[in-house]
């Protein structure tokens, strides 16, 4: 009878497969790159592309501050489902005072979305 | 085998770790972001070799996934260029020396086996059902407190980081 | 799994759960029906809803009085964590009063919602024995007085101090959260008692030391010791006045217990000694050296101050310092409730004059549109009430004797005095402690002669203080004044809860 496989196979292979994968395909890169087309830098071929006109200014500009509201705000609920996963998956060796536990916590998050939208803030100015 | 996956997961936590604050090679702070991502990504992994499934997870969903997004934000929000520019001065290469010699010969001198593995790790190890057991009934009153924490987070960080109407 | 009585923890979370309704009220009132009402409407009514709370929050606490202990202390409800409680939200009540006129920001509702939440942070601090949770309230506090301190955008002055107060801030509840987890490490308990038995057989271990000068480094900040103080001047001097009134006052008074508490339960057994000639190990000394440092930068630095806020800053980083002369005479088990009493007695009053002083900057700065000592020239003649509340508070924070600083510097130096069995161990922080309270009152005087003596303008109109403004000053006042002259209003209240504690 075969033994069974060590608990830790699977993710040691993984580790593996995906290292040659990612490290692979960068070799294969570079020597496509070095066989096939041999690299000849020049000033207009490491502009920035702009449909043909002259680039202007830098390539990386600078985020509306609005985007980052919208992330702060994903964090807040992101960390929230990490608090519900736990609940969910011992619900039912919990007392109902749990259930009123994790009302009040997701009901104060919900005020917290409630005076986002109420402030303005979820309309894109 | 689990010792060998100890050993990769725990150098390539240093690795990127020192990658994050010293790259060599670039010193744009969204490299350095991103190096932040794989060092959170190979502490999962030796989350999971401590049989902490759930953690591991929060690690990437939380941390690499919500938190690093925000760091992002912050770095393209503020278009850094000074920080490419830096360099390490020889007084912080000697300060940070002093403190890193200062550690190892702190970690040395501590009676290692006597203090920190005799008083054990936390037994819930591991399974979510019994960390959800004790979410809810020890530590239920932390738990409230951080419903309240990421509501004033949340207020203040909006307040803050928007645009007065003028 | 032990039987939670979720019931019952409801019922000794009363007092908090009614302080997070009222946060959630006043931000939805100040949303919902005052959206198109002027500014100062809306100031006004906040604070009504905000007030209504604080006073419902005081009648729970009046009413109940059980010595509870839920989840191996992560929940500690007694008659001693009841009256500091009273304190805190007494402190928040005031605040809420001197920001009623306020002007600073659009955000009112969000304004005294937070105010409420850093005092519900504060109040879940004290009543708490397990790390994880001091932990959670400290940032529950601490973020919410962040943003306090920023909410005032219209100068860049503002915010380089709020930023100043956030990063150092930041930085400290790092190292706290490090030490905390080096004596989780260590003890392999999370609750304070647990903790000191845990750490019984690491008494000599230098990673102990290096944890327990961590959590106090963390605290340091909160409290604002030298050498941890360099955010206090900016942000008491940058942030709107309320903001830096609770941050100066109710904050100090949750951060103290909470750190005599860690000190005391959790380190026993690593005290160590800080008598004058025999010093060892343990967290004794380092108070010994922060008090030293504090009471003499913060003395010394005060006298050269030119703003009225910056300078009680510093006079807050000195008090500090006596402060921990309490804490050091509470390492000593004999002195161990006296001083407790001492200590409580004095971050009560200091609050209470330090809440009062910052609400007469506060009318002074939106009068005279700056809080320079030199505008305050001819203030007796402009506004004499405004005159002697503040001569009052400074004279209390010098400690002069019908009030109460007098006492409770009195009180915190005769219990550091006896605290040594083996002699007068901690006579020589005592005597420094004296010498720099007869420096402070050089510079306390400074302030009450540009008051009183200096002519200052003589068309300058009277000065017309708001009702809200009047009705808190004169409270803080008559209180710090019949404290002092009656300090036993205060200390016999406070001796019988400590007697009927759980020791501590």
């Amino acid at each position: 009878m075969p033994s069974a496989p060590h608990p830790y196979l699977f993710l040691a292979l993984m580790l593996a497969v995906g290292l040659v994968f990612c490290l692979g395909m960068l070799g294969l890169a570079r020597l496509w790159a070095v066989w096939v087309s041999p690299p000849k830098p020049g000033l207009t071929k490491g502009a920035a592309y702009e449909c043909g006109l002259a680039p202007q200014g830098d390539v990386g500009i600078r985020f509306q501050s609005q985007y980052y509201l919208y992330a702060i705000i994903f964090l807040v609920f992101d960390v929230e489902t990490v608090f519900l996963l736990p609940f969910a998956v011992s619900f039912t060796g919990l007392a109902p005072g749990a259930f009123v536990a994790i009302m009040v916590f997701l009901l104060l998050l919900v005020e917290g979305l409630v005076w986002a939208w109420g402030k303005g803030l979820l309309r894109w100015r | 085998m689990q010792d060998i996956l100890f050993y990769v997961f725990a150098a390539l936590t240093l690795v990127c770790g020192f990658l994050v604050v010293a790259n060599p090679i670039s010193r744009s702070p969204v490299t350095s972001a991103l190096f932040l991502v794989l060092t959170i990504v190979s502490l999962s992994g030796l989350f999971v070799l401590l049989h902490a499934f759930f953690l591991a997870a929060v690690q990437i969903v939380v941390y690499a996934g919500a938190a690093l997004v925000l760091f992002l934000f912050v770095i393209m929000m503020l278009d850094l260029k000074a920080e490419e520019r830096r360099r390490i001065t020889r007084l912080g290469l000697i300060g940070g020396g002093l403190v890193a010699v200062a550690m190892a010969w702190l970690f040395r001198v501590v009676p290692r086996e006597a203090a920190l593995v005799a008083s054990g790790p936390a037994h819930v190890e591991g399974s979510t059902p019994a960390l959800g057991a004790l979410l809810f009934t020890q530590y239920l009153l932390p738990f409230e407190a951080i419903s309240l924490v990421l509501v004033a987070g949340m207020v203040g960080a909006i307040l803050l980081s928007r645009k007065e109407p003028s | 799994m032990t039987g939670v009585g979720y019931s019952d923890l409801l019922a000794a979370l009363a007092p908090e759960t009614a302080l997070v309704l009222a946060a959630v009220a006043v931000l939805f009132v100040d949303m919902g029906l005052m959206r198109s009402a002027p500014l100062r409407q809306r100031f006004l009514t906040a604070c009504a809803v905000a007030g209504l709370g604080c006073l419902v929050t005081l009648g729970i606490l009046a009413s109940s009085g059980a010595h509870l202990r839920f989840l191996d202390g992560v929940l500690v409800v007694d008659s001693l964590t009841q009256w500091v409680k009273v304190f805190l939200v007494v402190l928040t009540l005031f605040t809420a009063g001197i920001s009623a006129q306020a002007e600073f920001t659009e955000h009112v509702g969000e304004y005294f919602a937070l105010v409420l939440l850093a005092t519900v942070g504060m109040m879940f601090l004290v009543s708490t024995e397990e790390i994880l949770m001091i932990f959670v309230s400290l940032e529950l506090t601490s973020l919410s007085l962040y943003v306090l301190a920023a909410l005032d955008k219209r100068t860049r002055h503002a915010s380089e101090a709020a930023l100043k107060y956030f990063l150092f801030g930041s930085v400290a509840a790092a190292f706290t959260l490090f030490g905390l987890s080096l004596v989780y490490g260590l003890s392999g308990a999370t609750n304070l008692t647990g903790i000191a038995a845990g750490l019984r057989a690491h008494r000599s271990d230098p990673l102990l030391a290096v944890a327990v000068v961590m959590v106090i480094m963390g605290f340091g900040f909160k409290v604002a010791v030298v050498p941890f103080h360099l955010w206090a001047p900016d942000a008491y001097e940058g942030a709107p006045v309320p903001a830096a009134a609770l941050i100066a006052s109710g904050s100090k008074v949750a951060s103290f217990f909470v750190l005599a508490k860690i000190a005391v339960l959790g380190f026993a057994g690593v005290e160590g000694s800080g008598a004058w000639g025999q010093l060892r190990a343990g967290w004794l000394p380092v108070l010994a050296v922060l008090a030293v440092g504090s009471m003499v930068l913060g003395n010394l630095t005060a006298i050269a101050q030119g703003h009225l806020r910056r300078l009680l800053a510093y006079s807050a980083i000195a008090h500090a310092g006596y402060v921990l002369l309490g804490l050091m005479a509470m390492g000593y088990p004999s002195q161990r409730s006296a001083a407790l009493a001492a200590v409580l007695y004095y971050v009560a009053t200091y609050g209470l004059t330090t809440v009062g002083a910052f609400g007469v900057a506060s009318v002074i700065e939106r009068v005279l549109g700056n809080g320079r000592i030199d505008a305050l020239a001819g203030l007796s003649r402009r506004s004499p009430l405004l005159a002697l509340c503040l001569m009052v508070f400074l004279l209390s924070l010098a400690g002069i004797p019908p009030l109460a600083g007098f006492f409770g510097k009195f009180g915190l130096f005769t219990a550091a005095m006896g605290a040594d069995p083996a002699g007068l161990g901690l006579l020589w922080l005592v005597g420094i402690a004296i010498a720099m309270s007869t420096v402070s009152l050089y510079y306390y005087l400074r302030v009450l002669k540009q008051a009183y003596v200096v002519a200052g303008d003589e068309e300058a109109s009277r000065i017309v203080v708001p009702w809200t403004d009047r009705l808190v000053l004169i409270a803080a006042a008559v209180g710090v004044f019949l404290l002092g002259a009656l300090p036993e209003l205060l200390l016999g209240p406070l001796a019988r809860a400590i007697a009927g504690g759980n020791g501590f």
